[in-house]
């Protein structure tokens, strides 16, 4: 049996960018790609469920991405994942919906029977919050959103949910099931360079959506019409200077206004 | 004519502020003409009901949920609630309730999915859909396809409640079936930790941007210097390097300082909900496009710990 961890190498925009010529995205010369911050916890969520005992599992991971996304799968896989698959072709757009994506992660998922799906709780990038729980709609399983911790049996898993304000919701949900991870659940390692080397040799293997039998043109996904930057309304009144200058306009403002 | 549903967000028996946002939301997406109805999932569902007074909404569904509401009873409640009223769009309020739900609604009713939604405008050929990427470098309109419902979640603070009225009488919509696939086992109410910043007058905040742990004693010489207290974004907490009780945002603490003092801090949108209630708010960034800038009264770009360091000399020399 399988854990299955779905990542996503999101895109961190650098502080100078412009967009691209069509309008619909950042240009990709201003785009650098990363192991998504939830994701690696859900990485280390899983492979920690292994270390206790509670599961003795092949840990495998799954994206939807070009191939620039390998980078962050070979993250994973040196965190210590066993094998990982890529879903891609070239017709699929760049900036993927999350109906698109939960539906072929289910695609993939289906065709292992995973005892336990992870997922990140939101990308960083896109910051939908919706694609593990799209995908364990698809597979018409259990799921919790936003675990910041869980405890694994055969047939239960317990986890706490985090709702606003600090308050939690324990939860008891049938296996198997989906959970997406929020950050603070865990610490995840860092990979040591002898991981990285190991990570180079382990199976990633590619598949496409034709052939797990997904039409992405048959998804209701809505349309992206453009890409901007917004207009700032009310502006920072933005402090110039030195960093001795700056501080001490920072200092006559805050003593003015717990004065006022 | 087109309706919408918009799913009351509650907690504890309470009606909370998304409630009004997400019907105004539904109200734009329903068209001034369409019609709009309130759906309830709660424990106790027509005191909620009761209270629900506002202008323009049709009907007010209520479906009695758990003890515990679990997702599972939401999404039911709503995929019925949308076949019998046939709602073009069926919207929630952004946070970690719809987050468990809307994604899984959408899939149940073959409907579209945008969440985190900031603005809705009537385009030529349908609605045009705002939401924010790269963490609030830019935004995206999306148009939604044809001949299918949306399912929709809404930024908080980003849609106007619509005014009072009299509320019409609820209907109640027979519960689903307990899904034995989930069990409610309860709630933990968060530990209040030794200090109050809700009540602090002046916060000197944390965020990733700092650096190294060691640079957090520079930050929080500046808050001692000039007698505030010291607050953090979420990844500081997530560290172990600051208490919970000192977590500004959605997951922490709602703040209302005369005076919020940011360092390093890039305004992540969970972030910015916590301190909506600011007096002022000063940021010290090095990005000069982070978005913390966008809400900031002011700003600075440059390093949060030279200037911290020359916050401290200011006050001590
Ligand atoms: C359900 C949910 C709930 C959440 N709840 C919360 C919450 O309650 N509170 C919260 O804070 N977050 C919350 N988050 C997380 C949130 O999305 C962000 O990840 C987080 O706020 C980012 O924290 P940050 O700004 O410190 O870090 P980052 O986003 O990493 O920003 C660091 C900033 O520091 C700047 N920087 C870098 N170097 C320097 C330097 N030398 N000098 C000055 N600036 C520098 C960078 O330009 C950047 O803008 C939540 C997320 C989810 C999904």
């Amino acid at each position: 049996m399988t854990v299955l961890v779905a990542i996503k190498a999101v895109a961190t925009v650098d502080e100078e960018f412009e967009l691209a010529d069509d309008g619909l995205d950042v240009a990709p010369e201003f785009v650098e790609r990363e192991l998504n911050e939830w994701d690696s916890y859900a990485v280390e969520a899983a492979l920690r469920l292994r270390e206790s005992g509670a599961l003795d599992e092949e840990i495998v991971l799954v994206t939807v991405g070009d191939e620039d996304a390998e980078e962050a799968l070979r993250a994973g896989l040196a965190m210590g994942a066993d094998r990982a698959v890529r879903v891609w072709d070239d017709s699929l757009p760049g900036v993927l919906g999350p109906l698109a994506a939960a539906r072929l992660l289910a695609a993939v998922a289906a065709e292992m029977s995973p005892s336990l799906v992870l997922c990140g709780a939101q990308s960083a990038d896109a910051a939908y919050g919706a694609t593990g729980v799209a995908l364990a709609a698809y597979l018409k399983l259990p799921h919790a959103a936003v675990v910041r911790e869980l405890s694994y049996s055969a047939d239960a898993i317990e986890v706490t949910r985090e709702l606003e304000g600090g308050l939690l919701q324990r939860l008891r949900l049938r296996t198997p099931a989906v959970l997406t991870v929020q950050t603070g659940i865990n610490e995840p390692r860092y990979a040591t360079l002898r991981a990285i080397k190991q990570a180079e040799a382990k199976e990633l293997d590619l598949t496409d959506p034709a052939s797990l039998g997904v039409a992405i043109g048959d998804l209701p996904e809505a349309v992206l019409d453009r890409v901007y930057v917004p207009a700032v309304e009310g502006a920072a009144e933005m402090l110039e200077g030195t960093p001795d200058e700056v501080a001490a306009r920072i200092a006559e403002v805050v003593e003015r206004e717990m004065a006022a | 004519m087109s309706s919408a549903i918009a799913v009351a967000d509650t907690r504890d028996g309470e009606l909370c502020a998304g409630t009004g946002q997400a019907l105004a939301a539904a109200r734009l997406l329903a068209g001034a003409d369409g019609s709009l109805a309130l759906l309830i999932v709660a424990p106790e569902p027509a005191g909620l009901a009761a209270a629900a007074s506002f202008e323009g909404v049709e009907r007010i569904l209520t479906v009695e949920a758990g003890s515990g509401t679990l997702p599972s009873e939401v999404v039911a409640a709503a995929a019925s609630a949308a076949r019998e009223t046939a709602a073009a769009a069926i919207v929630f309020a952004h946070g970690p309730d719809a987050m468990a739900a809307a994604p899984a609604l959408a899939v149940e009713l073959g409907a579209a999915l945008v969440t985190d939604v900031t603005a809705i405008a009537a385009g030529g050929s349908g609605s045009l859909l705002t939401r924010s990427l790269y963490g609030g470098k830019v935004a995206a309109d999306l148009a939604l396809p044809a001949g299918v419902p949306a399912v929709v979640t809404v930024r908080s603070g980003s849609f106007t409640p619509p005014g009072e009225a009299t509320p019409p009488t609820p209907e109640p919509l027979a519960a689903p079936d307990p899904d034995p696939a989930y069990e409610h086992l309860g709630y933990l109410e968060p530990e209040s930790g030794n200090v109050d910043i809700t009540r602090a007058e002046l916060l000197v905040a944390a965020g990733r941007g700092i650096g190294e742990r060691e640079n957090l004693e520079q930050i929080e010489a500046v808050a001692a210097a000039f007698g505030g207290e010291l607050a953090a974004s979420r990844p500081l907490v997530d560290a172990g390097w600051v208490p919970a009780s000192r977590q500004v945002g959605q997951s922490g603490r709602t703040v209302e300082p005369k005076v919020y003092l940011a360092f390093g801090i890039s305004g992540a949108v969970q972030h910015l909900a916590g301190i909506r209630d600011a007096g002022v708010v000063i940021a010290v960034n090095s990005d000069p496009e982070a978005p913390i800038f966008r809400v900031a009264d002011y700003g600075a770009v440059a390093d949060a710990v030279e200037v911290a360091e020359g916050l401290e000399r200011v006050r001590g020399g």
